[in-house]
């Protein structure tokens, strides 16, 4: 089975297409698409360009006292500019790589008062190399493995992590758990700009997905990952406000766990070749923070284009330990937080896009080259609005 | 709330199970192989958004990808 599926992406959904369009379409693929042994060939190329535009409003942020007495969120105002680019190399028969580099450049990442000695937050870039090796040791059976580094101001990371997949019941159902490590080491820069040297976070999970087809037209799947984490786990330059008119630097503890179950159903309607598809995310950690997030999305084709849409709904409880303001005098030990992304709020998200097969050579295929250009905004009831621009590309050899 | 998504959620889990009985030969998935229902065909943009996501919301992490390993952000 040729595994298309990679930890880069939700493995349950992603092991779904594995699953089904190896075993539909293998024979149909490009003459040219299974390497010889020995034979390195790019099978795909894929490159996208976002830019994301966003206002807000956060505690976190260059909240200020008024000459009125009453202090008021500061702006979260920024642009984020993110070209990525990823490859897919077989090189054998039994053996694929999926090699990703995105890259974040980021003005004003959270602009406070810590602006004022060092650059930490005025401007942030960011590079990542992100490779999904996955061999195929039999028939029904694929081992993966994921490693790559982050690389940005005062931060860096490395991560490292396998799985494995086996299909059963006449390849009708797909079985995947996997590990993952992610070690990060950072200059945690306080509030104040003080620069206290370096310091680690460590995080592991284990995660597994089951797939299964349903009917002709109708897959689900299901999957769990439990995170858990031990380190510097807050944003070392966030800050709470004091009601004495100060800021107190975030803390929220030295270890964190963390669940979250995944559902997705996906429907194709070939009368009208329409395509449908729900996703639903438990989420729940050990600050007390709990999630439900929803997702549907609608795929509709007309000749050679797409036109695709979705909804995302997101509904979030922040940490018990989340506030606005506290006292001066608060112990170091005790939790806290102000950051807006960790307040309780709703955020709703609609976008859409159109993507033109302007190379299908017969079938469409996973490789089918294409054009797209996307638009979504994200808004949150706690005063954060997003608006985001993509065009992307990809090309089948 | 919180159970009542539970029980959502275990319901969704358990479908495929009932539904495993019902053997789909490999002629009749042709529909299932179109880039509309393969995740991997959108993957770069789901990186993108999953990161926009994980830096904005107290959610991070999961998706068999944990949190942390890009932003010092402790979402």
């Amino acid at each position: 089975m040729r595994a298309l599926g990679g930890l880069a992406v939700a493995p349950a959904a992603s092991l779904t297409f594995a699953l089904t369009f190896a075993l539909a379409s293998g024979a149909a693929l490009p003459s040219g698409a299974v390497a010889q042994d020995g034979e390195w060939e790019v099978e795909n190329a894929r490159f996208r360009f976002a830019v994301f535009q966003q206002e807000g409003r956060g505690v976190q942020s260059q909240w200020r006292t008024q000459e009125d007495g009453v202090s008021r969120r500061g702006s979260e105002h920024a642009w984020i500019f993110q070209p990525i680019g990823s490859f897919r190399l077989r090189q054998d028969r039994n053996a694929v790589h999926n090699v990703a580099i995105p890259v974040d450049i980021v003005t004003a990442a959270s602009t406070d008062g810590l602006d004022a000695v060092t650059s930490e937050s005025r401007e942030n870039e960011a590079a990542s190399l992100d490779v999904v090796s996955s061999i195929r040791t039999s028939e029904h059976t694929t081992v993966h493995i994921h490693w790559g580094g982050h690389l940005e101001e005062y931060f860096g990371s490395g991560t490292l992590g396998t799985a494995i997949e086996t299909s059963f019941a006449e390849d009708n159902a797909t079985l995947r758990v996997g590990v993952e490590t992610i070690q990060d080491v950072f200059d945690p820069i306080q509030p104040d700009g003080r620069d206290i040297g370096l310091v680690q976070r460590q995080t592991w999970s284990v995660h597994g997905a089951l797939s299964q087809l349903l009917s002709p037209t109708t897959v689900v799947s299901g999957g769990y990952t439990f995170t858990g984490q031990i380190g510097v786990l807050e944003t070392t330059y966030n800050s709470v406000p004091t009601f004495d008119g100060d800021r107190v630097g975030d803390y929220l503890g030295r270890t964190r766990g963390r669940h979250t179950f995944t559902a997705n159903v996906r429907q194709a309607i070939e009368e009208t070749r329409t395509f449908l598809s729900l996703d639903y995310r438990f989420y729940v950690d050990s600050f007390d923070a709990l999630a439900h997030t929803a997702r549907l999305t609608v795929t509709q084709y007309l000749g050679d284009l797409w036109l695709r849409a979705h909804y995302r709904l997101h509904d979030q409880q922040g940490p018990s330990f989340w506030t606005d303001r506290i006292v001066g005098d608060i112990p170091p030990w005790q939790r806290r937080t102000g950051d807006s992304d960790l307040e309780s709020f709703t955020a709703h998200e609609v976008g859409g896009s159109v993507r033109w097969f302007f190379d299908r050579r017969g079938a469409l295929t996973a490789s089918s080259s294409f054009a797209q250009l996307s638009y979504l905004y994200y808004g949150r009831s706690n005063s954060l609005e997003s608006h985001v621009g993509a065009f992307d590309l990809g090309f089948g050899f | 709330m919180t159970q009542r998504a539970l029980l959502v959620f275990a319901c969704l889990i358990l479908a495929p199970a009932l539904g495993a009985c019902a053997i789909v030969p490999r002629y009749a998935r042709g529909a299932l192989a179109d880039p509309a229902m393969d995740p991997d065909g959108t993957a770069l943009e789901a990186r993108s958004l999953s990161k926009m996501h994980s830096s904005r919301e107290v959610a991070a992490g999961g998706d068999g990808r944990p949190a942390g390993g890009g932003c010092a952000c402790g979402n």
